[in-house]
Order: structure tokens, then C-alpha cells, then sequence
């Protein structure tokens, strides 16, 4: 070898380093491409979705609807759901994006008072219960309902009787059993903290302060997260031993479709009462200068088409009743009847001082 | 010491490169964007105000916060010398069978995110694991993963130097009759005070702004100032707050930093150094194999049995074994991209910001090493502070600084440039020790012999530097391939990377998704390896060893 | 032709070099010659590019340098420490310069070559510097500052580090290295040996400033002053009172040489004493020992006066002894 090695390999870097910042700087990212030739059957315009990191859409989704519209979709995640609703308020100004997905109720409010979303009644709304509309500024896309999983083998080698309540955690069998996550870091520990807020309420005898209270002598296990509330302490997803943990309604079917070996059953159950309802929705950001291919897009979104994928790809229920659903989610999913809720405006009001309360009680 | 005061033109034009590249780089893509938004968080409607300041001090939580992040910092940082000097140690001085793969594998776990392995200490830490007893959710676990995370950084950077250093002058000591340990004391530890100060500011730095193994391991009871900045930003939408904590934030790691460089300058010694080859040799008698094999077995159990439990994990299939999980990965499901294409976007950023740490991070431990002034010393704080910064602050600046004169906030290579300022630091750790220690004199002997200043840098400190930029290299691409915090603060375009892709899989219920998880950590890990190994390997047949 | 004038450099308060003005002309050898501290070294760093004068100018053949870098200024300096590149071969060293002089690969081989035979090492291309000796490392440490045949070689304590049998054959053969090629050379040393046995000029430094300048047997003959005498080993100094060719001491008369008159302070050189019948000084011999070529005694010639000598004529009085000396007035210098 000879000394001209390093030289070459330096070259090389910078060669790299060029390539990218270029491609870098000729990113079109933001700059809405001009009209096409009239020739053309479709004016081609892009259009740019901010969504948080677990959105998923397939590609195939995204080239079929370019070559009937001319809309071409660039996907830009931005984060978690609060990391991307804080983003697009602090370029408010200056958009990055026409059109956003995934503000769920928590971050709604914010959203709106921002003055982030442009009024949009997309025809397709039709067929969304009533229930997920709450303002003509966005438009509801999913839901996902927050609830107790429970491991199914443990309850029935103890010889237990799963609990059927909110209240019922705090009784002296179930103790050691149940694992949740801090709401002041993760959002379906937040979801199920507005959940018991919703069933105790802050006023009389029994306060939702009450119940923490008596869940944390019940010695409730509290994670950070929900990665390690369900994959290194619940029973039916680690070698853990907590057999109830906080997550989704929709976390039986997915043991189901994603097992590592075929199964029929799903080893987990939920449990209907106390559940959260989480709805995200889609908007179309006020200002952008392709207002009808962003209408387009919210009606993809809300289209069976993409709706019929949410399941799978997304882990949560599509807001268009007319969609599909996986026949494992039709089969082991559950949609709790009355899933709680909060008035609007009042998580957000509230959810410092709540979060507050609730680490003081924890920490004592 | 002073550089010739040469009045040539082109050398003046070098050095003025020299240092506007760097600067402008750290310029543009650090302090304009966190002044910008610390500006925006802390400058509401009303101007500025100290309210935000106020509020933290009268909450219990956050004054808490504030005081953990310091003294686990601290504790962290004493506790990762201790346990890793030995093996810095045995690394530097002694050859045995397989040196560069161990060398290249303590890297590994310095790259891993740290859900995953959090999910592997959880199992480890937990009253079924090897310890028997249940160190989850507390300090015990914490510590121990930041020594898990921060062993290489030490073995490294002092052992790095502790392979040049000349083994006579312990033998000179010998000879006057001091003992190992106090040969070690007074000799050894005193020459190799700047490396062990280099790697005790970045460990302290990595603690300080510590971040998944604290929310993961410590439960909800322990936070850092960064879980709260993060905290006060995403769950409550309070930037004032948020803000007033990174600037307290900032204003601890500069204090360090300031401390650390007046150190530097004060205690840096012109050493004449040694080809690590002719320093290390086999070990000899009993006690010296006892001592290599009893710290490679340790440094094997310890880093070796967490990764062990991913790869066991990701070989899980029901109740029995197999490759499904690797099998699967690179198939496109309706869910997902298929998680192999994530491999090559990692390897495509890391290579960009590999290349961006190692161009920026010479030119500026060119800087540092030969330029002894006081810019250069606020420079090297400077380039020091982007690790102990938020990633929450430096992805939220880039959103509001970077859209003139080019948008630049939704571009590709912003991914790799939020990298190359956490690499940075990196490169320019391993450099500066190094090139301070090339004697003034075989530059003036280039000089004199007819090389310009540029020549003189490629022909004498390059080849003998060389050693340390690709370990400073090495470390920039694991970084980067391993990096998470900082890249999901950015809007960046739909190409996950590794990281991401584990996150989205862990993400999600479902025993195939949890082993792809692990299967991916798995490859994340072997990618690393092979990718320092081959790094290291690559050497220049005229330069010997060094 | 180097010229220097007025160079001058301080470190903070202390004046390293103050107003040096020397010249070097083409093919000689001049040697800089002082203590540790005398500013020899800041000297041939000034003249090499190395460290900016405070003022002054240098120039070469009348072209000035003061604008010109180390690099281009294309003289050849052999470090005291050598300096020997740790990465490279002998042959790596040796070829260094050739490059950065941008020469075909197949003529630095052969330079190379012929530069390691000039100093003694031939074949020895290969070798890591890490493993040579002292004398080794030395010879090429000069092979890499000679192959690019600078207009002016500058060595700085060349052979201080080595032993002294090394160190006077290698000073022989240094000497016919340069003259046999013409070599311009400034040859920095604190050893009067060395810098008698190389040089054709002398200048003798003390404090930043040059103390003497001239032949080397000039300024063997006549010192300037008594710390020039005493740093050139001469240690006779006396005080006298001088009439007419006759100097009158504390401890005896003598003849003297030159037209000096009134009291001056004297210097003996060691060679000009014979013990003699019909001298003029008496002592008893104090110490003796034996120099190979000669004796060199140390005679006590009156209460506190010691006088050092080399005698070669036999016999040679022993210690206790009480001798007659007589002085050769040649060998008395007048000083101020």
C-alpha cells in the first residue's frame, strides 16, 4: 500500500459529503412544484404530510393515488404525536407542511388555539360516527381505545377471576399484578390517567386520588414507557410478572397476526370497562397554497382505500365505518361500548396540575 | 510553542479556513438554532422575563431533577473510570489472539439505543436474573447501564494514549523502587491525566444528558434535566420552562467544559510517543495472564451477557428456536417498509455524517492542538457543548432557525449533520491529545526540509495522527448509526433508520414484532462491529503502527 | 552569502538575541560557539524561518528573507534532538526533503543512496528509525538535512548526545564532508574542540550578542575579553602592571609581546609555559595529571595564585615540587 491510500480515501468522504449537501440543498421539500404543461391530462402538485413517526402508508397507496390525482405525497414524520403538534406550531408561520395527521384529543386544543388548521368538510364524513366529530377544522382519521390487558394463562393457572372494573385493581387479590405507565412520559399511561379521572371524577368521597392511592398499595408497578411496561414486565409478552398491564384494545388481535408461531387464540384479553378513547385526526394547514389537492388528501385518508389498512398498519380502528376490517381484528378486537372521555379543552387545562397530583401521590 | 509566525500568504488563507469552517458549521447549525428557539422560549410577548427561572425553583420536582442529573453524573462518570481502567490498561499494553475484534465489540454497546437495551437489562436486573436480586427502578440500574454505555469511551480514549506512552519511563520508576501501584500513581496517572480528563468530560457530558436509560430503567421517580425538557415540551407544551432548563442545561456542561479546558491547557505535556506496537507485547508469567484473561473475561460478561439476551431474544420462536425473525426482515409487509431497507439508509447517513465529523472535527482539533489561544479554548467548549445539549432544544432550533436563506428544516442532510454534532466531540477528543503530543520539532524539520505548512500537516501529523482519526471516524459512524434522540426531533423525510425501525417494531404488540425488534438490534450491533473492525483495519503499509 | 544584520528577538522580558550581525560566505563553515543560554539556538531558528526576529534583517546572496518561509528558504537544519520522522523508514527520512523539491522517485532512490553512503550508512534504507543507535540516528539525521543539497546546511549541537570517541570522528569527518562538497555550513556548538576543529570562522556568543568573531586561530591567539578567555578554557587570568615589553605581577616579571602599556589584566595560555633554568616565575606544583600528548599541571606561583599548564618536555616535575617557570610572551594576551 502506499501513502496515497489516506489521500484517496479523504477524497472520497469529501466527494460524499458534497453529493449529499447537494442533494440536500436541492431538496424540492417545501417548494410546491409548478404547474405542469396544459398538455398534460393532471396538473402534478406535491403535497407535503407531517405525521408522527408511527404513521405508516404503503407505497403502492401513494403511487395509485399520484397517477389518478397528479398529487404526489411526501411524507414528513416529525416525531411523537406531541413532538409533531409542537413542531408545526412553532412554524406556524412559516409552514413545513399542507396537510397533518395524527393530532390526537390530548394535543387537539393546542392545535386549534394555534390557529394551525383550515376549515375542511370533507364529503366522506358521511360515513364517520358522529361521535369522533368535534370541530370542522380537522377531521377525524382513527381511534384507539386505551384499556387493561390481561394475560389469560396466568389468570387461569391461578384460578383468578380477571377483574372486571376500574375499582376492582385495587383489591387485595390483584395485588403486584398490574403494571401502567407514568402519564408524565407516555401517552397511553396519560390516556389511562384521564380515564380514572373520568370514573372517580375530582370531587367526592372517592376521588380519582383516591383510587392512585389505594392502587399504589395495591403496589402498582409504574414504567416510563409503554415498550417496557408490555415487553419486559407483563407476563404475556416477556419473561415479567405482571399479568395486567395498561395498553390498547387492539393489542389481542396484533398477538394474533404477528405471533411467531401460527396461533388462534389470542393469549391476552382486555378489559372493557375504563377504557380511553385516543381519536386522531387529519387537517389541512391554514395558508397552504394547494388547498384542493389537500382536500384530496384528507379524503384519501378518510377513503376506504387507506382506512382499510389503518388496522394493520397502525394498530388502531378506522374512523370510516365503511372500511374493512381484518378478519383477526373482527375476530379477537374489541370496541369497548362506552369508552370514557373528557370534556374538550379540559385535558389540556388541567393535565400539568393532574400530573402533578398524581407524581405526588406516586412519590409518597 | 508557537507556530512559526510565517508572514506566507497561503498559510495565513489555510488558517483562516481553519477556522472559519468549523466556526461558521458549529455557527449555523448550533448556536443560531438553540439561541433561536431558547430566544423564542424565553423572549415571549412580554419580553423576557425570569418567571420561567422562578417556576422551576419553586417546584420540588424539577429542583430535584436538577440535583439527580448532577450527582448521577457525577457518580456515573467516577464509577466508569474505575471499572473501565483495567481494561484500558490490559488493551494498551498487552497483544493477544483477537485483540482488534475485542477492541472493535466494546464498541457496540456505546452505539445501541437505549430501548432496547433497556428491554435486555430489565431481564438481566430483574429477580430472575444472573444478580438474583431486583435492581429495577432504581439508581443501581442506572449506574450500571452508564458504565455498560460508557466503558469504551474510556478504554479508548486513555487507553489510546496509554499505548503510546512510553513503558520506559514505568521502568525507570521501577528501577527507583517504586511498586506497580505507585509507579502507576505517580507515573503513569499523571501522564495520562489528558486522556482520562478527555473521556471523564464526555462520559460526564453523556451522563449529564442522560436520557432512555433513566426513563427506562429508573421508572417514573428518577429524571434528568433532559426528561424534563423533554417533559415540559412534548406533554404540557410549556417552552418557557423547557427553555429555562436548557439554558441551565447549557450553563452546567459549560461550566465543566471551562473547567475541563483550563485543565487541559494547564496540564498538557509534550510526550515523546511510541508506536503502540513496539509497547504492547504478550503477557508474561502468571500474574499478567491472570490480570488479561480475568479483564477480557470481565469485560465479556459484562458487556457481552445484555447483548447476548438480544440475540437470544431474537431467535425466540413460540416456545422453541429459529431464524424466522431474520428471515422475515426483508420482506415488505401492508404495515411496514421492509426493515432491511432501513439498514441502508443508517449506513447512508452515517457515512454522510462520518464524513462532516471527521472533515469539521480535524480542522478543529487542528485548531485546538497548534493554536493556543483563548478563542481556540472557547472554541473547543464550544464544540464540546452540542452532546450536552437537548436533543428536544437542537431539533426544535433547527425548525426555527433554518428556513433562510435555504429551507433547509425538512432536508435529507440534516439527519446527518445533527449526527456529526454529537461525533464531533468525538473526533476531536481522540485528535487533540494526539496531535498535541507530535513534537513541535518533526514539524520544523518538515518545514525547514522544504514542506509548506499544508504539506508539512499531511506528511508528519496526518501519518501519525492517523491512528486517532480513524478511531475518532469509527466512533462517528457508530454514533451516527445508532443515534435516535436527536433524529426524532427532526422532520425528516419518510427513511427510517435503524433505530427508528426497532422503535416503530417495539412500538407495536406482538411477539414477531418484539424478536424483529431484536433482530434488528442484533444487526445493528453486528453492522457496528464490522464496521469499526474494518475501520481499524485499514492502515497504511509506510506508517507503521502508530 | 548569508548576511544578518542587527537580529534581534525577545522572550517577554528576556532579550534571546540582541543586534546579531554575522555573514556566511558560500563553501565556508562557520561555527557558533557559546554557552547553554547564549542564544545560539534562537539564532539558527531566526536564520532557518523557524522564529520570527523581533527586528533585523537577513538576506541571502542580497536578496531578503524576511518574507520568505522555512520552507522556501531551502537551507538544510540538523535538529540537536534530530527530530527523525518515528513513521517513516530511514530511507522515508532521508527521501523527505527530495519530495517536498518535487523529484522523480527514481532519482530520490538513488540520492538516497548516494547521501546514506556519504554518511556511513549504506543499505540502510529500510531500517526503522526506532532501532538505530545514537550515532546512527545522528548520521541520519545529516544524511536527511544534506540529500536535498540546501544552499546552506545549519546544524544545531550535531554530535552533544553522543560519546567522545564518536563525537571527534564524526567532527573529522563532518569536516571533510563539508569541504569535500562545498557545503555551506553554520555549525552551532558549546564546545570550543568541536568548533576549533571544523570551522573556518568562528563567532562566540554570550548573552544574545556576539562576543568575538574571527578565524579559529585567531581567536585562540587573542581572546577579546577575560569571559571569552575563560569560556575557551583559558584560566590564567592576572592582573599586571606593564612597562615597556615587561609585565610586573604579584608573583614575578615577564616579557610580553605588543605595545601595551599600564595595568591590564592578563591572560597565559596553558601552552606557553616551559619549566626552565632561567625563569622567571617559581611555584610548587600542585596537582598533575597525565593528557595523553601531554601533562597539564596546576602551580601554585604565590599565596592564591594558581596557574594551569600543559607541559610536554620531559621530565615532567612531580607533585610538591617547586619549579622555575619561564613564559612564552606570545602566549600572554592582553586583555582590554
Amino acid at each position: 500500500m502506499s501513502a496515497k491510500n489516506p489521500k484517496r480515501s479523504i477524497r472520497r468522504l469529501i466527494a460524499i459529503v458534497v453529493l449529499v449537501v447537494a442533494a440536500g440543498c436541492s431538496d424540492p421539500a417545501t417548494t410546491t412544484s409548478s404547474p405542469a404543461p396544459t398538455t398534460a391530462p393532471l396538473e402534478h402538485v406535491e403535497i407535503i404530510l407531517m405525521t408522527h413517526d408511527s404513521f405508516v402508508v404503503s407505497d403502492e397507496l401513494l403511487e395509485s393515488f399520484e397517477t389518478e390525482t397528479g398529487i404526489e405525497i411526501r411524507v414528513l414524520p416529525a416525531g411523537d404525536a406531541g413532538t409533531m403538534v409542537n413542531q408545526a406550531v412553532l412554524t406556524k408561520d412559516n409552514p413545513l407542511a399542507d396537510v397533518i395527521f395524527g393530532v390526537d384529543n390530548s394535543f387537539l386544543s393546542r392545535a386549534l388555539d394555534a390557529g394551525l388548521f383550515a376549515p375542511y368538510l370533507s364529503p366522506l364524513l358521511a360515513s364517520v360516527p358522529d361521535e369522533l366529530e368535534i370541530d370542522p377544522r380537522v377531521t377525524p382519521i382513527d381511534f384507539g381505545d386505551v384499556c387493561i390487558n390481561w394475560d389469560k394463562a396466568y389468570f387461569a393457572d391461578a384460578g383468578l377471576t380477571p377483574p372486571k372494573t376500574l375499582f376492582d385493581l385495587t383489591d387485595a387479590i390483584y395485588r403486584d399484578l398490574l403494571v401502567v405507565q407514568s402519564p408524565a412520559t407516555s401517552s397511553p399511561g396519560l390516556a389511562f390517567l384521564y380515564s380514572t379521572i373520568a370514573t372517580f371524577g375530582e370531587n367526592g368521597d372517592y376521588t380519582w386520588i383516591d383510587f392512585w392511592t389505594d392502587l399504589r398499595d395495591n403496589n402498582v408497578l409504574v414504567t416510563s414507557g409503554w415498550e417496557e411496561a408490555y415487553y419486559s414486565y407483563f407476563t404475556a409478552a416477556s419473561d415479567g410478572d405482571r399479568p395486567m398491564v395498561v395498553s390498547y384494545a387492539s393489542s389481542p388481535p396484533f398477538e394474533v397476526i404477528y405471533a411467531t408461531e401460527p396461533i388462534d387464540e389470542p393469549p391476552t384479553a382486555v378489559m372493557t370497562q375504563g377504557c380511553f378513547r385516543q381519536i386522531e385526526y387529519a387537517g389541512i394547514v391554514a395558508g397552504t397554497e394547494a388547498r384542493p389537492a389537500a382536500e384530496r388528501v384528507i379524503d384519501l385518508l378518510l377513503s376506504t382505500r387507506f382506512q382499510d389498512g389503518i388496522p394493520l398498519s397502525m394498530f388502531v380502528f378506522p374512523a370510516n365505518a365503511d372500511a374493512t376490517l381484518p378478519p383477526a381484528f373482527v375476530e379477537h378486537a374489541v370496541v369497548p361500548a362506552d369508552p370514557l372521555s373528557l370534556p374538550d379543552g379540559a385535558t389540556e387545562a388541567n393535565v400539568r396540575l393532574w400530573i402533578l397530583e398524581w407524581t405526588e401521590v406516586m412519590s409518597r | 510553542m508557537t507556530e512559526q509566525d510565517s508572514p506566507n500568504r497561503r498559510s495565513r488563507i489555510a488558517r483562516i479556513a481553519l477556522i472559519a469552517i468549523p466556526l461558521s458549521f458549529l455557527g449555523y447549525f448550533f448556536v443560531y438554532p438553540v439561541a433561536s428557539i431558547l430566544g423564542i422560549s424565553l423572549f415571549g410577548e412580554g419580553g423576557f422575563s425570569f418567571s420561567a427561572f422562578s417556576a422551576i425553583a419553586s417546584r420540588p420536582s424539577l429542583r430535584a431533577a436538577i440535583w439527580f442529573t448532577v450527582w448521577q453524573a457525577v457518580a456515573s462518570t467516577l464509577l466508569t473510570l474505575v471499572v473501565a481502567m483495567p481494561a484500558a490498561y490490559v488493551f494498551a499494553r498487552f497483544s493477544f489472539p483477537g485483540k482488534s475484534f475485542f477492541r472493535a465489540a466494546i464498541t457496540v454497546p456505546f452505539v445501541l439505543p437505549t430501548v432496547v437495551v433497556g428491554a435486555a437489562y430489565l431481564a438481566l436486573l430483574g429477580p430472575n436474573g444472573p444478580l438474583g436480586i431486583d435492581l429495577r427502578q432504581t439508581i443501581w440500574a442506572i449506574l450500571i447501564a452508564h458504565v455498560f454505555y460508557n466503558y469504551a469511551v474510556v478504554v479508548r480514549t486513555v487507553g489510546g494514549l496509554w499505548a503510546h506512552l512510553d513503558p520506559r519511563l514505568e521502568e525507570a520508576a521501577r528501577m527507583l523502587g517504586a511498586g506497580r501501584w505507585r509507579t502507576f500513581r505517580e507515573v503513569s496517572l499523571p501522564l495520562l491525566r489528558p486522556a482520562i480528563a478527555a473521556a471523564s468530560s464526555i462520559v460526564f457530558l453523556f451522563t449529564f444528558t442522560s436520557f432512555g436509560v433513566v426513563l427506562i430503567l429508573g421508572g417514573f421517580e428518577y429524571s434528568t434535566i433532559e426528561v424534563e425538557i423533554w417533559r415540559q415540551t412534548t406533554a404540557f407544551l410549556d417552552l418557557p420552562v423547557a427553555g429555562a432548563l436548557a439554558v441551565l442545561q447549557l450553563v452546567g456542561i459549560s461550566s465543566i467544559l471551562v473547567a475541563y479546558s483550563r485543565y487541559q491547557e494547564r496540564r498538557s505535556v509534550e510526550q515523546q510517543l511510541r508506536p503502540a506496537i513496539e509497547v504492547a507485547r504478550r503477557p508474561r508469567g502468571r500474574r499478567e495472564f491472570a490480570l488479561v484473561w480475568g479483564v477480557l473475561g470481565f469485560t465479556g460478561l459484562f458487556l457481552g451477557t445484555p447483548l447476548a439476551v438480544l440475540v437470544g431474544r431474537s431467535l425466540r420462536v413460540g416456545d422453541g428456536y429459529g431464524f424466522d425473525a431474520y428471515r422475515s426482515l426483508g420482506k415488505a409487509t401492508a404495515t411496514l417498509v421492509p426493515p432491511a431497507e432501513a439498514i441502508g439508509n443508517s449506513a447512508l447517513f452515517a457515512t454522510a455524517a462520518m464524513a462532516i465529523a471527521l472533515i469539521v472535527g480535524t480542522m478543529a482539533a487542528t485548531l485546538i492542538a497548534y493554536h493556543r489561544t483563548a478563542v481556540s479554548r472557547w472554541f473547543d467548549v464550544l464544540l464540546m457543548l452540542p452532546l450536552g445539549t437537548s436533543a428536544v432544544t437542537i431539533g426544535f432550533g433547527f425548525l426555527v432557525a433554518l428556513d433562510t436563506p435555504i429551507d433547509l428544516r425538512t432536508a435529507p442532510i440534516l439527519v446527518p449533520i445533527a449526527h456529526a454534532l454529537v461525533a464531533i466531540p468525538f473526533v476531536v477528543r481522540t485528535e487533540v491529545p494526539v496531535m498535541r503530543s507530535v513534537r513541535t520539532r518533526l514539524r520544523e524539520a518538515g518545514a525547514v526540509l522544504g514542506a509548506p505548512p499544508g504539506r508539512v500537516w499531511r506528511e508528519i501529523d496526518l501519518p501519525l495522527i492517523f491512528r486517532a482519526m480513524l478511531v475518532g471516524a469509527g466512533f462517528a459512524f457508530a454514533i451516527s448509526l445508532g443515534e435516535f434522540g436527536a433524529t426524532s426531533f427532526i422532520a425528516r423525510p419518510d427513511a427510517p433508520t435503524l433505530p427508528v425501525a426497532i422503535f416503530r417494531l417495539l412500538g407495536r404488540a406482538g411477539a414477531a414484532n418484539f424478536t424483529q425488534a431484536m433482530a434488528l438490534s442484533t444487526i445493528l450491533m453486528g453492522l457496528t462491529a464490522i464496521s469499526i473492525l474494518a475501520i481499524e483495519r485499514f492502515r497504511i503499509g509506510d506508517m507503521g503502527e502508530f | 552569502m548569508l548576511e544578518a544584520t542587527n537580529l534581534t528577538v525577545r522572550f517577554g522580558e528576556k532579550i534571546a538575541l540582541d543586534a546579531v550581525s554575522l555573514t556566511v560566505t558560500d563553501g565556508e563553515v562557520l561555527a557558533v560557539l557559546g554557552p547553554s543560554g547564549s542564544g545560539k539556538t534562537t539564532l539558527l531558528r531566526v536564520i532557518a524561518g523557524l522564529q520570527a526576529p523581533g527586528s533585523g534583517s537577513l538576506s541571502w546572496d542580497g536578496q531578503p528573507l524576511d518574507q520568505v518561509a522555512a520552507h522556501e528558504r531551502g537551507f538544510g537544519l540538523m535538529f540537536q534532538d534530530y527530530a527523525l520522522f518515528p513513521h517513516r523508514t530511514v530511507a522515508g527520512n532521508v527521501a523527505f526533503g527530495l519530495r517536498m523539491a518535487g523529484m522523480a522517485g527514481d532519482r530520490i532512490e538513488e540520492r538516497v543512496a548516494v547521501v546514506l553512503d556519504w554518511v556511513g550508512l549504506p543499505g540502510y534504507q529500510d531500517r526503522s528509525v526506532g532501532n538505530l543507535s545514537g550515532g546512527e540516528q545522528q548520521r541520519v539525521a545529516l544524511a536527511r538535512a544534506l540529500a536535498p543539497a540546501p544552499r546552506m546546511l545549519m546544524l544545531d549541537e550535531p554530535v552533544g548526545s553522543l560519546d567522545r570517541g564518536m563525537r571527534e570522528r564524526l567532527v573529522g569527518e563532518l569536516r571533510q564532508l563539508f569541504v569535500e562538497h562545498g557545503i555551506t555550513t553554520l555549525y552551532v556548538t558549546h564546545d570550543q574542540e568541536e568548533a576549533f576543529g571544523l570551522a573556518d570562522r568562528i563567532v562566540i556568543m554570550k548573552d544574545g550578542s556576539v562576543a568575538q568573531e574571527g578565524t579559529p586561530e585567531q581567536v585562540w591567539r587573542q581572546p577579546v575579553g577575560e569571559w571569552v578567555a575563560r569560556f575557551l578554557g583559558f584560566d590564567n587570568i592576572i592582573d599586571a602592571t606593564i612597562t615597556e615589553g615587561v609585565a610586573q605581577t604579584s608573583f614575578g616579571r615577564f616579557g610580553i609581546a605588543g605595545p601595551a602599556s599600564g595595568s591590564h589584566r592578563l591572560v597565559i595560555r596553558p601552552d606557553g609555559f616551559t619549566v626552565a633554568a632561567g625563569g622567571t616565575i617559581q611555584g610548587t606544583v600542585v596537582t598533575r595529571s597525565f593528557r595523553g600528548g601531554h601533562y597539564q599541571l596546576a602551580v601554585e606561583a604565590g599565596p592564591g595564585v594558581l596557574l594551569e599548564m600543559e607541559i610536554d618536555e620531559h621530565p615532567v616535575p612531580a607533585v610538591g615540587e617547586v619549579v622555575t617557570l619561564s613564559i612564552d610572551p606570545e602566549a600572554v594576551v592582553v586583555l582590554d
